[in-house]
């Protein structure tokens, strides 16, 4: 991408940071059972700072703890911004009832680990009376992804990821697994898995005119 | 199977951030030399790294002004040292580069905003604690370079920068001498004080200079 496009980029730069994601299917279903993401932004309009949404029952109109449907955050600001920018237009949370249902907590922490990323990869969330371990499992080789404008997944901006696709994940939510596997799905045009690490990303907006 | 277009080709080294604070004394020389690393991929996993030249003119430091190399992950450290910081000419022929030896760093602490007055990096053990800080930040700037653009001239690399107009390194209390300077990257007058977000650095796609 160095090679064609300017090496200043004349776009305005909209956040940076990481955005992991996992959705899993359960065995007969054809949509998406469990669809979470995980986001965390080192340079925003709206500061720092950490948020998760989790959409356990995506077509259900309520939220935590009548249904699996919450946003955990360390900024509210922040994860509002991305949601309705960002993260709540993609696919799959797109138009989905439990995304306007879910409950909004206070992420109290994030611990990551282990540190080598070679095999396995878990995130552990914890809120108010609720924990959340997202593990990522059989991680591969990552990847540098650039999607242009006319590509990305909110439309009219670009995207530079670093991403991990994993081949098995998980999501157990104070301490029970919940159904649920990973698979793939067409993405960026080309079978990708639904479980992966979106490292060291960048959006922008590119120069009008 | 069709080409992957929004795969960027090329050979992953790392990714993550990599803030530097360069001053620069009277003489023009530099009087003190800074590069944090955040590392979100590399092949020896994650972490935190920080280089040091308090007296970057020789090997033999003041024990006001040192030259570390300390961290939380060894092998990142040495990894960073062979793979990345070898290959930039500026650190790799200072005479304090050979001399260096490891040290476990017990604490690392980001504060501020990029997008704010001030942001800074602490790494601390019992013996060291080294603040970078930087001030009077400038608007983000996506930069894609090409190899013969890049410190190290072999790869390529994306980044999100953030100049400063003033940095300030604090060893134990102690602010070491010296003022940021100016420099060219990529045509572009800019900071020798400078966080960069985001950061990926890749081979090119034929193999590895």
């Amino acid at each position: 991408m160095a090679m064609t496009r300017p090496s200043v980029n004349p776009g305005r730069v909209e956040w940076s940071g990481e955005r992991s994601c996992i959705f899993l299917r359960k065995t007969g279903y054809f949509g998406f059972t469990m669809i979470v993401a995980f986001a965390q932004a080192v340079l925003s309009p709206h500061g720092r700072g950490s948020m998760a949404i989790m959409l356990g029952s995506p077509d259900e109109e309520s939220g935590w703890p009548d249904a699996l449907n919450l946003v955990l955050t360390d900024n509210q600001s922040l994860a509002r911004w991305l949601l309705d920018g960002w993260i709540g237009s993609m696919p799959p949370f797109a138009a989905r009832k439990g995304l306007a249902a879910a409950a909004w907590g206070d992420l109290h922490s994030v611990v990551r680990k282990p540190r080598d990323l070679g095999i396995t990869f878990t995130t552990t969330l914890r809120g108010p009376g609720i924990e959340i371990e997202l593990t990522w499992n059989r991680l591969g080789a990552p990847q540098a992804v650039f999607a242009g404008a006319d590509h990305s997944e909110t439309g009219g901006r670009e995207m530079r990821t670093v991403a991990v696709e994993a081949e098995k994940a998980s999501v157990t939510v104070n301490g029970t697994r919940l159904d649920g596997e990973a698979g793939t799905w067409t993405s960026f045009g080309k079978e990708r898995s639904t479980a992966w690490l979106g490292l060291s990303e960048t959006w922008t907006t590119p120069e009008a005119g | 199977m069709p080409a992957d277009r929004f795969l960027v080709p090329g050979a992953f080294h790392w990714s993550g951030e990599n803030p530097g604070i360069l001053l620069k004394g009277p003489d023009g020389a530099f009087s003190a030399m800074a590069l944090f690393f955040r590392v979100a991929w590399s092949p020896v996993g994650v972490g935190h790294v920080l280089l040091l030249y308090g007296t970057p003119g020789s090997s033999e430091a003041s024990a006001g002004a040192p030259n570390l190399l300390m961290g939380d992950n060894p092998e990142l450290g040495q990894f960073l040292m062979e793979e990345f910081i070898g290959r930039l000419a500026a650190f790799r022929d200072a005479p304090p580069f050979s001399e260096l030896t490891y040290e476990h760093a017990t604490a690392v602490r980001q504060s501020g905003d990029p997008l704010g007055p001030r942001y800074s990096e602490t790494v601390a053990n019992a013996e060291h604690c080294v603040e970078l800080a930087w001030e009077d930040l400038e608007a983000p700037k996506v930069l894609e370079l090409s190899p013969e653009q890049t410190g190290t001239k072999e790869h390529f690399m994306t980044t999100l920068l953030v100049p400063a107009k003033r940095g300030r390194i604090t060893v134990n209390g102690r602010v070491l001498p010296g003022e940021v300077g100016t420099r060219v990257q990529a045509g572009m007058e800019t900071t020798t004080a400078f966080l960069y977000f985001a950061e990926t650095w890749m081979f090119p796609a034929q193999g590895r200079a």
